[in-house]
């Protein structure tokens, strides 16, 4: 009897051994994925939800940049990834920008064969509605490195003209600041795209503000060496366009705007 | 004995059946994108780094994402541009994936005519979903991406 009751003690006793290995092995994917449905997670990063137009302060605490959209090309898309990388920066601007954007192109419609409009929360976006979507009352442009050598200084400043109106009329009240185009660096001048006819330009624009209730901000002088061009240190495509900037002309940048603005 | 033998033979392959069969074998995006990182050298990339992010740049909104990751080139030209999501169900995967495809054209025309070789590069890379899961991954090393993403999420 008792030969035979060993092997059927030993069987027992193992079911049970599996039994109990296939549950702990279960419950712990159970678990994972319960904690996979909870808050957004990324490298636990805790995220403070409260949009920045709900945010107040009283006025010893504003802060222009706060209330602020950046309308440009691939130039302030540059900016853009600097301030998110710098959150303290420029506050919480908001930007609206797309790679080629220009004045020119910036008025056509959103279904345009060839359109390149700002991309902003999901959507494509016209640059004259910038206000309007974001709410901000101070609006910064740069844009016009795309348009001189397509369609002239003349034809670019129409079309600059044209948009300010346009953001005007969607968004009365906005001040308007004009930021100058910015210089290239050396030997990477092409066509009718020169720092000569950028600064011809430049003084264009310097009119407009005059007439259009703008200001003006001189970011070319900012940045241009004694010979006009875009310095080594601040351009960081030397050997591609030779017209964006690396982080160091984004510091100076951000710095000029913080005391001017 | 020999029935013994039996019986804790079929006991032991029941049981490898059990611990092989269903649960979730997905990682969490964090571990894949840190494989990810591992295999693939990224130049000038910020990476992103909270909801905010997300949603500013994709309209993605915090309900609608239970994890992400990725990034983007920050120079302003280069057109590496990488987006993992798990959506929060599948009604929020479709309206990520809608997003992302937008994204994904407007990068396109926005480089056809400005910069033809990032465009390019942007043409053989695509916008994917997979049940939860939705990915934009735009860049050189879009392959090998997307098959670490593949394995890292069980798909």
């Amino acid at each position: 009897m008792k030969t035979m009751q060993n092997p059927r003690i030993i069987t027992a006793l193992f079911c049970l051994f599996i039994i109990f290995g296939c549950f702990t092995g279960c419950e712990s994917y159970l678990f994972d994925e319960s904690t996979a449905d909870s808050a957004p997670q990324s490298n636990s990063i805790q995220v403070d939800i409260t949009a920045p137009e709900e945010k107040t302060t009283s006025p010893a605490e504003y802060d222009p940049f706060d209330d602020a959209v950046f309308v440009g090309d691939s130039v302030t898309l540059k900016l853009s990834y600097y301030c998110e990388e710098y959150p303290e920066a420029l506050g919480g601007a908001q930007f609206f920008c797309a790679g080629s954007l220009g004045y020119t192109n910036s008025l056509w419609e959103l279904d345009h064969e060839d359109a390149v409009h700002p991309f902003y929360r999901g959507e494509t976006c016209l640059s004259s509605d910038c206000a309007a979507i974001t709410g901000a009352h101070n609006v910064f442009i740069m844009l016009g490195i795309n348009d001189i050598d397509l369609y002239g200084l003349d034809e670019s400043l129409q079309s600059a003209e044209t948009l300010v109106a346009q953001i005007r009329a969607k968004s009365p009240g906005v001040s308007i600041y004009i930021q100058s185009v910015t210089p290239v660096f050396f030997g990477k001048e092409t066509g009718e795209l020169t720092n000569e006819n950028i600064r011809l330009f430049n003084d264009m624009l310097r009119g407009l503000c005059e007439k259009s209730d703008c200001k003006y901000l001189d970011i070319y002088g900012l940045l241009a060496d004694g010979d006009g061009y875009l310095p080594s240190e601040y351009c960081g495509d030397q050997e591609a366009q030779g017209i964006h900037f690396t982080d160091a002309a984004c510091e100076l940048w951000v710095k000029y705007l913080r005391e001017n603005v | 004995m020999k029935k013994t033998a039996a019986i804790l033979l079929s006991l032991c392959l029941c049981a490898l059946l059990c611990a092989c069969s269903g649960g979730n074998t997905a990682k969490p995006l964090s571990e894949v994108w840190s494989d990810i990182k591992e295999k693939v050298a990224f130049e000038d990339f910020l990476e992103l780094s909270d909801a905010d992010a997300l949603d500013r740049r994709y309209g993605i909104t915090e309900d609608m994402a239970t994890e992400f990751a990725g990034g983007v080139n920050s120079s302003g030209t280069n057109q590496e541009e990488i987006v993992l999501v798990k959506a929060t169900d599948d009604e929020s995967a479709k309206a990520i994936k809608e997003k992302l495809d937008k994204r994904y054209e407007s990068k396109l025309a926005q480089n056809k005519n400005y910069n033809p070789e990032q465009a390019a590069m942007t043409e053989k890379c695509k916008v994917e979903r997979n049940g939860l899961y939705v990915s934009m991954i735009v860049s050189p090393e879009h392959e090998t991406i997307e098959e670490i993403f593949r394995i890292g999420t069980g798909q």
